[in-house]
């Protein structure tokens, strides 16, 4: 698809515009939105009504079922950074359109520090265990 | 599709543009969009008869030995954020691409592949974890510990490569390489 879209922006910047190429960069215009906003509304309407499964979406995997602080900030510096990219895009887009904007350096380095958490939060859940299986080698024979 | 490409870069030569060439790019463009047209409407179609199933689509898999209707496992927020910034990058595309007259396919900041890297190699990264994890889980329990680190490996493995596959950012290559270490690791 990306390259039939190639193909049309350069019937559309070559020639002056074919009614007929316009009308096909149309429908590919709109067979594209429906598709991709299609996905992204049924996969919002699943997660809301529960079709698809978000059990133990923001607790930790101990065994113990609690909320953990580390999902937490991760799902909100998510939900918080890819909302404000977006609106970014579609701020940008009136200015110069021919580019995706830059991501800010501190965005990055705000979801790059929420992912280490949480990785650091997951990863220090397994010393339990691996501290009982180093003190303990004879039980895993 | 190269060939396509040559007919159509004929078609709209502003030199000669030769009538016939922007019939035969038309056609094919034509034929393009409706049979991707129609794919896409298929599989939506499929995804709300319930014949292609999300149900499972943000879950961890059930753990080793586990019969193929058992339920799904816990959610994983990590294939969650993935999803989210899959969709919100997809979108922001759309709306550059279809935002301007002509259309054209925009430039690709090198920010937004580290963002994706950042987002994709926290994927890898986590399923690696949540692999050993169920192998010492597995192990504690009831002594499979081989036969099950064995599987945790290849899942490792597949995780790596696909690090290494979409690895664009820096920590998509990092995550890939950790993934396939633990993977040979697994399967020694």
């Amino acid at each position: 698809m990306g390259i039939l879209l190639l193909l049309l922006q350069g019937a559309a910047t070559k020639l002056p515009p074919d009614p007929r190429m316009v009308t096909l960069a149309r429908v590919v215009t709109f067979e594209l939105w429906a598709f991709v906003g299609g996905l992204a509304f049924i996969v919002a309407f699943q997660l809301l009504t529960g079709q698809i499964n978000t059990r133990g979406l923001l607790s930790d995997k101990s065994g113990q079922a609690n909320i953990s602080p580390s999902r937490v900030q991760l799902l909100t510096f998510t939900l918080a950074g890819a909302a404000y990219y977006f609106f970014h895009i579609v701020d940008q887009a009136r200015i110069d359109p021919t580019r995706l904007p830059d991501v800010p350096n501190e965005l990055l380095l705000l979801l790059g520090g929420s992912h280490l958490i949480y990785l650091g939060a997951k990863a220090a859940s397994l010393l339990p265990s691996l501290l009982r299986r180093i003190t303990n080698p004879d039980r895993q024979q | 599709m190269g060939i396509l490409l040559l007919l159509l870069e004929e078609a709209t030569n502003p030199v000669s543009p030769d009538p016939r060439m922007v019939t035969l790019a038309l056609v094919a463009g034509w034929i393009i969009t409706i049979l991707v047209g129609a794919i896409g409407a298929w599989v939506l179609f499929l995804i709300i008869l319930g014949r292609i199933n999300l149900t499972r689509l943000i879950s961890e898999p059930p753990p080793p030995g586990a019969p193929p209707n058992a339920p799904p496992g816990d959610a994983s927020l990590s294939r969650f954020q993935f999803l989210v910034f899959t969709f919100i990058i997809a979108m922001g595309l759309l709306v550059v691409i279809f935002g301007q007259s002509p259309l054209n396919f925009p430039t690709i900041p090198g920010n937004l592949l580290g963002l994706l890297g950042v987002s994709g190699g926290s994927y890898v990264i986590a399923k690696g974890i949540q692999a050993n994890r169920d192998v010492q889980l597995s192990g504690d329990g009831d002594g499979t510990t081989d036969n099950s680190g064995g599987q945790a490996g290849q899942g490792n493995a597949a995780a790596g490569a696909a690090g290494g596959a979409g690895g664009a950012g820096a920590g998509g290559a990092g995550a890939g390489g950790t993934g396939g270490a633990g993977g040979a690791a697994g399967a020694k």
